[in-house]
């Protein structure tokens, strides 16, 4: 096969039958949408080729493969990471433009274009244009897949590696060391439940209440968003979260949302302000464990990741 | 094959000079698949594996390429060139586990379509069985329904009625964004789907629990 552009570097993937058994899935849920078919298949090869790569991705969590989104609209997402969506795009054959829908042309790190054969046993990575400001993307503009290696290793995107001085280290809390930003609003300890089989002495475990404050720029002074962590039982670690004003006396507006999202960006717990003073949310987790809290009010969003 | 392995040996070579994630090695192991792939000296499985031969041959290309960029580290150049070392792992492995695993799936699984089939609706080789309401139905109706008065009231800017309501719904019922445009006046069509794309992550949670 032939492709309008000269690049020697592609990707060929082979579409075997779990690509197509992922995509009917979808088109099935979808009562038929055809478009949601294509868009699995461009967004299962990128990920195959990201993985051959030895990049970690989350095709399953990813837009392209939710129904609701492909009802919705018409995506070809594939989540790489907290926040980091990579937009696949389906180009068939005897085309010459990568159409890219006008409602995925936001927030998105790049858009990859995949040719498909008629067949649809083949589908060819062609390259990627990091930005869209047309519906429809010349080919001969595609920047090549060196190119976007480049890309996903900038500082901005930073895919391969994790950025670990910014994740915060909940465990290492328990034992007083505390991340730039935070500061101790409380110590304490708790008393363990007691098992029979453990000890005949009543054991305690430490607690601890860090405050760091955010700005949004939509609010003003900013809000404090403060951790409360201790072990329960069975390793497990207690969380206690609260967003509250960070000038003590004042009620949030309406409206103000936190979300913890875990570490395939999907969104396992949400809270929204309605003219209550704080927002709390409490969950467990296990050491090693990775969550993102999400405050946002209006536009703005600010992150926090933490490791238990 | 010698002329490819010129190609493929270095790429080999360096590839295994850098760490796995380092772009260098990531660049490399890229080219070394591309030009493997054009090069047509890949071996194709047994013809007597018969209608099953398009399937096999791309279930042991699909794990061969995997394979080689995970463990390129194994390739040794004093024993041979990248070619024959590709094929070797195509013939006594790689097809032979694509045969061996197609054939115990067992037969439910339906086949791959092509963009033939897909155009040909209903497809008989897909079974769409109706649930009482599909999931489009539903959502068309919770979104003419309304019943938090969120839908309609979240819209653009200084145009009511430029409603994620009225968007989704029109987006449901298949019209294009400059159609959608021209029903709302004219508002331009990026000002209308970065609204949409942007309210439409916020009102997922919400479908996501209504349709559970």
């Amino acid at each position: 096969m032939t492709y309008p552009i000269s690049n020697s570097m592609i990707f060929t993937v082979p579409l075997i039958r779990q690509a197509h058994n992922l995509a009917q899935k979808v088109y099935q849920t979808t009562n038929g949408i055809k478009q949601a078919y294509l868009n699995v298949l461009a967004a299962y090869a990128t990920d195959y080729y990201l993985s051959c790569l030895g990049f970690t991705t989350h095709f399953e969590n990813s837009e392209s493969q939710d129904p609701i989104y492909q009802i919705l609209s018409n995506t070809g997402a594939l989540t790489i990471g907290a926040g980091k969506v990579l937009e696949c795009r389906p180009v068939l054959p005897e085309t010459e433009a990568c159409h890219i829908p006008p409602e995925v042309q936001k927030d998105r790190l790049g858009y990859v274009a995949v040719a498909l054969n008629a067949e649809l046993t083949e589908a060819t990575i062609l390259g990627f244009y990091p930005q869209a400001h047309q519906d429809n993307m010349p080919l001969s503009q595609l920047e090549s897949l060196e190119a976007l290696i480049e890309h996903l290793h900038s500082p901005q995107v930073d895919f391969a590696s994790k950025a670990k001085s910014s994740v915060v280290r909940l465990s290492h809390w328990l034992e007083n060391t505390i991340d730039e930003g935070w500061e101790i609003m409380n110590n304490w300890v708790v008393p363990t439940p007691q098992f029979a089989f453990r000890s005949r002495t009543s054991q305690v475990n430490p607690a601890i209440e860090c405050r760091k404050t955010l700005q949004l720029e939509s609010l003003d002074p900013g809000v404090d968003l403060i951790i409360g962590i201790h072990p329960i039982q069975d390793g497990e670690i207690e969380i206690n979260v609260e967003v509250s004003p960070a000038n003590g006396s004042s009620v949030l507006p309406d409206n103000v949302t936190v979300e913890v999202l875990d570490e395939t960006d999907k969104v396992v717990m949400e809270a929204i302000t309605q003219t209550t003073h704080k927002l709390a949310l409490d969950f467990s987790g296990e050491p090693g464990e990775q969550f993102t809290i999400k405050v946002a009010y209006g536009e703005a969003e600010v992150t926090e990741v933490f490791v238990i | 094959m010698l002329e490819f392995d010129e190609q493929l040996r270095p790429l080999a070579l360096t590839a295994q000079k850098h760490p796995p994630l380092s772009k260098e090695r990531q660049k490399a192991l890229n080219q070394l698949i591309s030009v493997l792939q054009q090069s047509g000296g890949l071996c194709s499985p047994n013809r007597t594996y018969g209608a099953q031969y398009p399937e096999v041959k791309d279930e042991g290309r699909s794990r061969l390429f995997k394979y080689i960029c995970e463990n390129i580290d194994k390739y040794n150049a004093d024993k041979g060139e990248v070619l024959q070392w590709a094929n070797f792992l195509l013939k006594m492995r790689f097809y032979i586990e694509a045969y061996r695993d197609l054939n115990t799936e067992g037969q439910s699984r339906p086949p791959r379509l092509s963009l033939d089939d897909l155009d040909n609706l209903p497809n008989p080789q897909i079974r769409i069985e109706p649930p009482e309401e599909s999931m489009s139905q539903e959502l068309r109706r919770l979104l003419e329904e309304d019943p938090e008065n969120v839908f309609k009231t979240a819209h653009v800017q200084s145009h009511p009625k430029a409603s994620f309501q009225f968007i989704a719904l029109q987006k449901i019922n298949g019209y294009a964004w400059d159609e959608i445009s021209q029903q709302l006046h004219n508002i331009p069509v990026p000002t209308l789907s970065s609204f949409y794309q942007r309210s439409l992550k916020k009102f997922i949670p919400f479908f996501r629990d209504y349709l559970s």
